[in-house]
């Protein structure tokens, strides 16, 4: 057994932080932090999901009129800001700072109170963005990109979509501001033994991602400014150079959002698969490397959103958008590789990992179709492009989401999920989504497009999208058994102990919650060889078994 | 290659993997491409290079602050943080609500400021 190298003092009782509401709220501890931030999301997750149930109802049958058209978009603009700004964005960066200074063997977090500041104007940005919605005048109508001139004073009257602005914005602060702290904790506050070379591949999946929101996140401010003064006087902005400028800018951070919506769930996956096949992540290094390209690859390709305006380098950004195939490649390799041979344990866990790698890849793909301008321009704002960022953002990084989730709520809270409810959750998901979103490819090659509220009986519509309003309220089921395995995990409160997984990194040598400062006397630092470390010492363990036997 | 991979050389990296795709976009703005011509080219191009010449300067932000852990204690008066976020809410607010709201934002601000000067000494 590989004795400890450092250990953090044992904090003073004082030092403990209490249970109490106000000190959940107030709290500097990163772990908090990142529960708040999670919890925050799903409840927000349930609340947008619940608009984009009611839009599927609606859909259902031809010439339905649940929603008026004007609340359709509305519902639309909602669930589509709500679910990226408020949910997925949220989701990913919240996990890295619950898990991030664990996983680096740091006892805290860099700035606690800038995370703290973050997530409240992530608090206050959310509620901004509800408060918008329910305004007799109505919410915002513009879509989550909020085009301008369309979400100028001068064609948006009433203050939906002045909150929608004032919202956005302070949620991407939020967002910025956690990322910081998090890139500073995982790049400065390391444990001494704790190399680059030796995280863990979800800390480098949070790392990259904390790249592309500082990089990419500075632009939507700037463009949301732009929105602010087209609201106060609507005059100033009215050539189309603008309305092409605040497009560019939106998408330098649009685009770069949806890898920052799924780095860090293809961090959990890897997590997920080495931990539930007893392996060590395949090709770690080459892992590493394919993120980084990936991510800066990923910056680079903001005007394939822009491919139909005819104000854009179309060859340019269909080149770089098709050339992130490669790097996606690498790290499919690092996820097949890792199965092959491993003794694989069908936990939750591991079934939304496996679900993820399939699913994803169909998002991918069709990701790739649409990089190209002659094909975007036959699919662009249809059912189609739907159909791809839903396999992307829900077939693939919720899925990937859930996959860490399962793994890492034991850590947590300490207490174990029903696994039997639990893929119960998988199954009526997987069900659920593959039944949602395999139509809308179909029914956007055949011309429905986005944004329509309803469809006349003969356009050819109404099978498949029966069928997509029948997955998305499966969809909705498993998540109503999502919310009972929460209860009823948190009723039975089953013990999960430091490491209930066997799992492979750092976090998993602490208690389960950890101690306020990660790690104390009784659950010390270990040495860090690899990114691995917990396998280490179990292999360790048995070769000495073993030649003991021997000998 | 632990040696050289440090903190710094990580954001650097990217920073540089992102100049040299900003290089390739003014390349084909530059030839003239369709849609590349004219100040829409331009523009893509200078919001790129921006984002690239922020990147630099994280990389020097992390290559500057090598400080080291200072103690374990927990941050003093957390509760400026959720003043300064209000005070920030408010004040986005008055673009839906009116010019009132930023003057409100003030109090917040003023509590917040307070408790930063102010500490409250605790036993």
């Amino acid at each position: 057994m590989t004795a400890p190298v450092k250990v953090v003092p044992f904090p003073s009782p004082a030092e403990e932080e209490r249970d109490g509401l106000p000190q959940w709220l107030l709290t500097t501890d990163h772990k908090r932090i990142g529960i708040l931030t999670i919890g925050t999301a799903l409840f927000l997750f349930f609340l947008n999901g619940a608009l984009a149930l009611t839009m599927r109802a609606q859909l259902a049958q031809p010439n339905l009129h649940i929603l008026s058209p004007q609340a359709y978009l509305q519902f639309m603009t909602q669930h589509g800001t709500g679910m990226i700004a408020l949910t997925i964005t949220p989701l990913a960066i919240g996990l890295g700072v619950y898990l991030v200074p664990l996983q680096v063997g740091a006892p805290r977090m860099a700035a606690p109170r800038a995370a703290l500041l973050g997530y409240w104007l992530y608090v206050f940005g959310s509620l901004a963005l509800i408060w918008g919605f329910v305004t007799p005048t109505g919410g915002s109508q513009d879509g989550w990109w909020g085009y301008t001139p369309l979400s100028s004073g001068a064609y948006s009257q009433g203050e939906g979509m002045s909150l929608w602005t004032a919202g956005t914005f302070l949620a991407a602060v939020g967002m910025l501001l956690m990322s910081a702290t998090m890139l500073w904790t995982a790049l400065r506050m390391r444990a001494p033994h704790v190399t680059l070379p030796r995280m863990p591949v979800f800390t480098w999946t949070e790392i990259v991602t904390c790249l592309m929101v500082l990089s990419g996140f500075p632009s939507l401010l700037l463009g949301l400014g732009i929105v602010a003064a087209s609201r106060v006087d609507p005059a100033r902005f009215t050539t189309n150079g603008w309305n092409i400028a605040y497009q560019n800018l939106f998408w330098f951070y649009g685009h770069p959002v949806v890898y920052v919506m799924f780095f860090p769930f293809v961090g959990c996956v890897a997590e997920s698969l080495a931990t539930f096949t007893g392996r060590r992540f395949f090709g770690y290094k080459g892992t590493v490397l394919s993120l980084l390209v990936f991510a800066a690859g990923s910056m680079s390709v903001w005007g394939h959103h822009l491919f139909a305006s005819g104000q854009n380098v179309n060859d340019y950004f269909s080149l770089t958008s098709i050339f992130l195939t490669i790097p996606a490649g690498v790290e499919y390799f690092g996820f097949l590789g890792t199965l092959w041979g491993g003794r694989f344990r069908y936990t939750t866990s591991m079934l939304f990992a496996l679900a993820f790698i399939p699913q994803f890849l169909i998002g991918g793909l069709t990701g790739i179709l649409v990089a190209n301008p002659a094909i975007d321009y036959h699919v662009n704002n249809s059912y189609f492009i739907l159909g791809h960022f839903h396999y992307t953002l829900f077939a693939g990084s919720v899925f990937g989401f859930f996959a860490g989730f399962y793994l890492w709520f034991p850590k947590a809270t300490g207490i174990m999920l029903n696994e039997r409810l639990g893929k119960l959750h998988f199954l009526l998901l997987t069900i659920g989504a593959n039944t949602a979103f395999i139509p809308m490819f179909f029914l956007g090659y055949d011309g429905m497009p986005r944004w329509m509220a309803t469809y006349p009986a003969g356009a050819g519509f109404t099978t498949l999208s029966l069928i997509s309003s029948i997955g998305a309220g499966i969809i909705g089921l498993g998540m109503c058994v999502f919310a009972l395995n929460l209860y009823e995990s948190a009723r039975a409160k089953v013990p999960a102990g430091p490491n209930p997984w066997l799992a492979h990194t750092l976090e998993w040598s602490t208690s389960s919650p950890p101690p306020r400062f990660n790690f104390n006397l009784t659950y010390p630092v270990i040495r860090v060889h690899s990114y691995a470390p917990l396998l280490n010492l179990r292999e360790r363990a048995l070769a000495a078994q073993q030649e003991r036997r021997e000998a | 290659m632990e040696r050289w991979l440090s903190g710094t050389s990580v954001v650097l990296i990217w920073g540089a993997l992102n100049t040299i795709l900003a290089a390739v976009l003014a390349g084909f703005t530059a030839a003239g491409r369709v849609g590349g011509a004219g100040p829409a080219g331009a523009l893509a191009f200078a919001i790129y290079a921006a984002s690239a010449t922020l990147v630099f300067l994280i990389a020097l932000a992390v290559w500057a602050g090598r400080r080291r852990l200072r103690g374990l204690k927990q941050p003093p008066r957390p509760a400026t943080a959720v003043m300064l976020a209000l005070a920030v809410a408010m004040a986005w607010i008055a673009l839906a609500v009116g010019p009132w709201a930023a003057y409100m934002a003030a109090a917040p601000l003023l509590v917040a400021l307070v408790l930063e000067v102010y500490p409250r000494t605790s036993p």
